[in-house]
């Protein structure tokens, strides 16, 4: 197999990884958002956390094994179709970043509460279907698929 | 149908398949972790059950079925192509029925009160992995086309 065949290989199979992750992390969380229980809650968010590291190690390989695919067939950077799958690379890393934050805090407070009686807590259902992590999850979910559009139709190229 | 539009729906189906049985491996793994908690063990199998018929078995055959229209247009061929359809039908969607029948056992199980049995838990625990495998092997071999 040539470097060119290695590269794309790993670049795909991160890409694989990376979405893998966030269906895991997405389906975990709407999970999460159905049941009242705390100790169910907590299990659900807990589990996510294997989710995540298939999108990390997705995300770190997808960029890493990218450059190397470009550098390698020498395309520039600043093509419009690679500098926007950049930019949405950035963007979908740092909101499901931001995303996760709010659910972690809101495994920590089902946690606590599974401990205390495990009985339906309204703080912690306004905590699990917060908006503004609903969100951010979901604009992360369509810039990765906004990446995939560029990837398969590479616009001005 | 242009290509490109056959291979942004395979390649996103096919994503959206190993995140599915990604996920449904996970919560066999949780299941089998907790074998005397039967509340939990319901919940989990019957999250990992329904992703299963919704997600994973719907998007292989969307999978296969937009990558056999990419495969007519391209006038595709080769060893990687035969041995990642190979695998697509006998390993994914074979294990992916199979599967569904393991996980509706242990759901009738848990429905008596009883948690699923430890034959049930080890054959959907190692059918799961095994179709995650599948599909990443049937990535690269798609993507890198060796030989």
């Amino acid at each position: 197999m040539t470097t060119f065949q290695w590269l794309l290989a790993l670049h795909v199979l991160s890409a694989f990884l990376m979405l893998a992750g966030g269906v895991a992390a997405a389906v975990l969380y709407f999970a999460a958002m159905r049941h009242d229980r705390p100790s169910e809650v907590a299990t659900l968010l807990g589990l996510i956390r294997a989710g995540v590291v298939f999108a990390g190690v997705g995300s770190l390989g997808t960029i890493g094994f990218g450059m190397g695919l470009a550098s390698h067939l020498g395309l520039k950077l600043g093509a419009g179709w690679l500098s926007a799958s950049l930019a949405l690379w950035i963007v979908s890393v740092v909101l499901g970043g931001a995303g996760g934050r709010p659910l972690r805090h809101a495994r920590y407070l089902a946690e606590r509460l599974a401990g205390e009686g495990d009985l339906p807590s309204a703080e912690l259902k306004a905590k699990v279907a917060a908006p503004v992590p609903l969100v951010l999850n979901w604009a992360s979910g369509v810039a990765i698929v906004a990446i995939l559009v560029l990837m398969v139709w590479k616009p001005g190229a | 149908m242009r290509s490109d539009t056959l291979l942004f729906f395979h390649v996103l189906a096919a994503m959206l398949l190993l995140g599915a049985a990604a996920t449904v491996t996970i919560l066999l793994v949780a299941t089998a972790r907790r074998p005397g908690e039967v509340p939990r063990s319901e919940l989990l199998l019957r999250l990992a059950y329904r992703l299963n018929l919704f997600v994973t078995i719907p998007a292989t055959i969307a999978s296969i079925a937009f990558g056999e229209g990419l495969k007519a247009q391209e006038d595709a061929a080769g060893d990687w192509l035969a041995v990642g359809t190979g695998l697509t039908y006998v390993v994914v969607l074979v294990g992916a029925l199979v599967l569904h029948a393991f996980m509706r056992r242990g759901l009738a199980a848990t429905a008596l009160g009883k948690p699923p049995s430890a034959s049930t838990l080890r054959g959907a625990g190692s059918i799961a992995p095994a179709i995650v495998a599948a599909v990443l092997v049937i990535a690269f071999l798609m993507s890198a086309k060796p030989g």
